[in-house]
């Protein structure tokens, strides 16, 4: 540690002087030279190709609209920061020094993040967001905090050039347990779909410490979200606003998590949204706001179709809680088998439509009580028995669907 | 008849029938059309009937469920008829068509390693399909299996009476 220190010291000196683009330029070189360890081979490629344009930008950003002391310390902190990477791209394999290089990562890569969301400088995005990914597969115990930094990143990234106003997270969030964090690495397949899965947790807390954190704000004119409910449009200038993984389908029609949903009135609320949201609406907007609207409204219609299907919605309810539905496996269950054949088989027999209206009336109300089965298995959240109310519940959907089709 | 009652069986409506090969990318392929048009072995066997196994199998995904019966000669121990009936996709059902095709005459033992990538294979099937398969092959192994807990159940009843006309006539 004390060698570390000494030589993140030193840099630190050197570079206090240097403005902020060439802090980049001398990153990057150094970054480039430096043999790149199998460990950190995204160290070097990212920052390399993102140099030229982050350069380019640096240069035409505003730079630091805050007091010259605030500049020294972004300065000092990028400084650290590039001493962090610098001596983390030296050959670290002792895990004692790893460990530390990984504290003095977690602190840089903190003053980092809030120096950057306050200058608005994009330049170091790039770096930030290699350091937080390595943080990341470390499996720290803040994992969750990076996780959710990092979804952040990548969204600004994203986002670039307009960097969003609606950052909910601020110096408080980062003391927050960990346990609510927790909920974004219980999701199963987070390996696969880190970022949306994470902005869940992220925003998740912002929606619900409405009062006493910051606001979404609008992309168009800066407007915090007055109303109740999803902030899916703006309620001053009217703008969409892009669309935010985290409000899930429930959210959006401002309904509980349950499975029963009584007097949701979800047509009209579907209506509601999409006078606001509709592609239709924005044809003399700008491209961006546009596309806003597409994916905005894309949403809401996908919302409402989980939603009013009572098959789709207990396959919703129980992604969300993050349990996923097995489809692959076949299933040899002989009584739910032989029931649906011979269920099927007297569809394919009845000719009439008196005969087939008696077997859908049948067929309907076995559907009922495998809904209700589900329903109670899930409020105790006795997964198993959910998964298996919701294959009969299929079965006897598609058999309805066939009855339909004949009539 | 036979040919009307089984293709009201198989559920045939006026569905999905794109022309044989000249759709090459997008319809089914001429093979799983002609499973869907001309139906071999479609019907049911007699359930009780000690020489017949039935695999009774569904995929949860699709709702679809799948009925192979093969009848089975007991000395030799091979196939010799077999028969599906299949509520589901037309991949599906040309799937458990072509399993009881190369089922027959075809012995027990053998029959357990005919696997679901041969049969995607002879029908081209695409991947979004290749389930079906798969439920062909769980079918068939449902089959086999079914016929031998038969055979082995008959075999201890056999035993269990034999022994009490033992004990009778002792």
């Amino acid at each position: 540690m004390t060698c570390l220190s000494k030589g993140g010291s030193i840099v630190f000196r050197g570079l206090r002087a240097m403005s902020l683009s060439s802090h980049l330029m001398v990153v990057s070189e150094g970054l480039a030279n430096t043999p790149s360890p199998g460990r950190e081979p995204s160290f070097v490629s990212p920052a390399r190709c993102r140099c030229p344009p982050a350069a380019r930008r640096a240069s035409s950003t505003d730079t630091l609209p805050t007091p010259s002391s605030s500049s020294t310390a972004s300065a000092s902190s990028s400084s650290s920061f590039t001493a962090s990477s610098s001596s983390s791209a030296a050959p670290s394999s002792s895990p004692s020094s790893s460990s530390h290089r990984r504290q003095f990562l977690e602190n840089n890569c903190l003053n980092v993040f809030l120096i950057m969301r306050r200058s608005k400088n994009c330049s170091l995005f790039s770096l930030l967001r290699t350091s937080l990914k390595e943080l990341v597969y470390e499996n720290t115990a803040k994992r969750g905090l990076w996780l959710s930094a990092s979804s952040l990143v990548h969204e600004d990234l994203h986002l670039h050039p307009r960097i969003l106003s609606n950052f909910c997270i601020n110096t408080r969030s980062f003391s927050i347990p960990v346990k609510r964090f927790d909920r974004a690495s219980n999701c199963r397949g987070l390996d696969h779909h880190d970022f949306p899965e994470v902005r869940v947790s992220n925003r998740f807390l912002c929606s619900s410490e409405a009062g006493s954190g910051e606001l979404p704000r609008c992309w168009n004119c800066g407007g915090a979200a007055v109303s109740p409910g999803p902030f899916l449009a703006c309620g001053l200038c009217g703008s969409v606003q892009p669309v935010d993984q985290s409000i899930d389908f429930f959210q959006i029609f401002g309904l509980e998590r349950k499975y029963e949903i009584k007097d949701g009135n979800l047509e009209g609320k579907y209506k509601d949204w999409q006078k606001k949201l509709h592609p239709d609406l924005v044809h003399s907007k700008s491209e961006k706001e546009k596309m806003f609207a597409a994916e905005q409204s894309a949403r809401v219609i996908d919302a409402y179709r989980t939603l009013s299907k009572p098959l789709l919605r207990a396959i919703y309810l129980l992604k969300l809680e993050g349990v996923h539905v097995d489809e692959e496996k076949t299933i040899t269950d002989p009584d739910l088998l032989a029931e649906m054949m011979d269920i099927r088989e007297a569809v394919e027999e009845a000719n009439d439509s008196h005969s087939l209206n008696q077997i859908q009336t049948q067929v309907e109300e076995k559907f009922e009580k495998c809904s209700r089965s589900f329903e109670q298995a899930f409020k105790i959240h006795d997964f198993d028995n959910a998964i298996a109310a919701i294959e009969r519940m299929r079965y006897h959907d598609r058999a309805l669907e066939e009855i339909t089709k004949k009539l | 008849m036979l040919r009307a009652a089984g293709r009201r069986i198989l559920g045939l409506g006026s569905g999905h029938r794109a022309p044989a090969a000249a759709v090459a990318s997008r319809g089914y392929h001429e093979r799983v059309v002609d499973h869907y048009d001309n139906p071999r072995n479609v019907g049911s066997f007699d359930k009780n009937d000690p020489t017949v196994g039935t695999g009774l199998v569904g995929a949860p995904a699709c709702g679809d469920v799948m009925k192979l019966q093969i009848k089975v000669d007991d000395a030799t121990g091979k196939i010799v008829d077999a028969c599906f009936k299949t509520f589901g996709c037309g991949s599906a059902i040309a799937s458990s068509s072509v399993a009881t095709e190369w089922v027959k005459g075809k012995h027990m033992e053998e029959v357990s390693s005919i696997k679901n990538t041969e049969i995607a294979k002879h029908l081209s099937l695409p991947p979004v399909k290749l389930h079906c398969s798969m439920l062909a092959e769980d079918a068939i192994k449902a089959a086999v299996k079914d016929y031998e807990s038969k055979k082995a159940k008959l075999a201890a009843a056999n035993a269990e009476t034999a022994q009490t006309e033992k004990v009778a006539s002792a």
